[in-house]
């Protein structure tokens, strides 16, 4: 199953197997902390896509409690890399993703303020960063545009 | 400037169609073989040869329409003794007729369609030739079945002399870098004007534009590793400037107004402009498209970063340009 998000003229697909993590998360994962990671994929302007094609999981160093997720650049910059490289260099970060205990999951100020300021930073491969919440029941996909959190809607196929 | 020579290459592979495909020289092996077998005995002796764009190292796979090999056969008999050319043509259309659901005499060629799917796939185009005439020059035979008298001609043809034209003119690395950039016209082209014919540059029309002064070898020798490292953006670039030169501005009585239009001769005989079929306000669509790709490969020229440059490209070429991306910075993030 592909799923979709569309938003103004793109679209953003969520591929098979990162969905399913997503969803092993919200099927079997007890929300004591919270976790999180990067997102990665490809950019295809001729269909106007970008898909995410992987996800990064959290590693030791990051700082896991029961309200908050705070990655740290080392395992998730080397697994980027890795990405990157078996890709033919396609792959590129395409933006964070992390859980919250709420089964419709909603973006917290600091949330809000994190994905601000890395969206402003000019150093992306993409122009477009999504943010994506692991909530109990459902995930939500939000992106920054003019300084503004923006949901996305979900178009199933 | 960025350097963009893996993604042209990838993008040369993904689009180049030539002798490694099996498919197509299977095809063209068992016709031979059909024809060889099954040919009337009133047919003259004959020799093939490879020509077009397959025998040239210039092939694309194109957009929305079938792809073609084109083969040529040479008949050993004089112009003179076959009066109507439709004569040594049907020897190969009756000797291949019922192959496949398709086969045709066309005004150039006998052509055999292969359908997959209930769609053209592909075809080989069998051109005539009249090899032993008296001015030992070569004839192509003209004119289909219905054709009247007018519109049946033997004409003068030299068809290895234009493929060994074009594959003299650069040797070794240099020929592969001018193959390439004439690839990437033609996929350009496919990309950028629609299917139906004439109102596009053919494919060889592009090719001798390059061959015929449009395009310089572009390579710098790397003393670190002793080796020539070639560049075909910056060769492309310059191919299309001097294609745009070469347009000229006047006004045509054809269209009612100003157009950019030119002529072009094949190098080798009948030496006829490649541009003929083309009107006059065809030819100043073209010479729009020319300079909108210029604008877009200079607008390249000014990108830093590796996805902005590609997804330009994949605008002029479509989506077997790869779009690649510089190392990702994932920095750090904090949630709650």
């Amino acid at each position: 199953m592909e799923y979709e998000v569309r938003a103004e003229s793109f679209r953003l697909e969520i591929n098979e197997n990162v969905y399913q993590r997503f969803s092993a998360y919200i099927e079997s994962y007890n929300y004591n902390v919270e976790s999180g990671g990067i997102l990665v994929g490809i950019l295809d302007p001729s269909h106007n896509s970008i898909i995410i094609t992987d996800i990064t999981e959290p590693f030791d160093r990051d700082r896991q409690t029961r309200y908050g997720f705070h990655r740290m650049e080392k395992g998730h910059q080397e697994k980027m890399d890795q990405l990157w490289e078996q890709s033919d260099f396609k792959k590129t970060y395409l933006g964070e993703w992390h859980t919250h205990k709420q089964k419709r999951p909603c973006p917290s100020n600091i949330d809000i303020k994190n994905w601000i300021k890395i969206s402003k930073k000019n150093i992306h491969n993409s122009q477009r960063l999504f943010f994506i919440i692991v909530g109990t029941e459902e995930i939500g996909v939000w992106m920054v545009v003019h300084d503004m959190v923006k949901k996305l809607e979900v178009v199933e196929n | 400037m960025l350097d963009l020579q893996k993604e042209f290459i990838k993008f040369q592979e993904n689009i180049k169609l030539d002798d490694e495909n099996q498919k197509l020289r299977d095809k063209r092996d068992i016709l031979l073989k059909k024809l060889k077998n099954t040919i009337s005995d009133d047919a003259a002796s004959y020799s093939t040869f490879n020509q077009g764009s397959y025998a040239m190292g210039t092939g694309i796979y194109p957009e929305d329409e079938d792809y073609d090999i084109d083969v040529g056969i040479k008949f050993n008999i004089d112009k003179d003794d076959y009066s109507d050319p439709l004569e040594p043509k049907m020897w190969v259309k009756d000797a291949l007729d019922g192959h496949t659901k398709k086969v045709e005499v066309r005004r150039s060629c006998v052509t055999v369609t292969y359908q997959e799917n209930g769609e053209s796939a592909y075809h080989v185009d069998f051109a005539i030739y009249a090899a032993d005439n008296a001015d030992e020059k070569m004839y192509i035979a003209k004119g289909k079945t219905y054709s009247d008298d007018e519109h049946r001609y033997w004409e003068v043809s030299d068809p290895q002399g234009l493929i060994k034209a074009i594959k003299n003119k650069y040797s070794g690395d240099d020929a592969l870098q001018f193959r390439r950039v004439i690839r990437y016209m033609k996929k350009w082209k496919s990309h950028n004007f629609s299917s139906n014919g004439d109102s596009a540059p053919t494919g060889i029309a592009l090719t001798i534009l390059a061959y015929d002064g449009g395009f310089s070898i572009n390579k710098k020798y790397d003393w670190a590793t002793g080796k020539y490292i070639y560049d075909d953006f910056s060769a492309l670039c310059n191919l299309v400037y001097n294609i745009k030169k070469r347009f000229s501005y006047s006004w045509s009585s054809e269209a009612g107004q100003m157009c950019h239009t030119m002529s072009l001769s094949l190098p080798v005989e009948p030496y006829n402009d490649l541009f003929v079929k083309m009107t006059d306000k065809q030819m100043e669509n073209f010479y729009q498209k020319i300079n909108k790709m210029l604008e877009k490969l200079n607008e390249v020229k000014g990108k830093t970063k590796r996805s902005e440059a590609c997804t330009i490209l994949v605008e002029l070429f479509g989506e077997d340009f790869p779009v690649t991306v510089d190392k990702s910075m994932v920095g750090t993030s904090e949630s709650a």
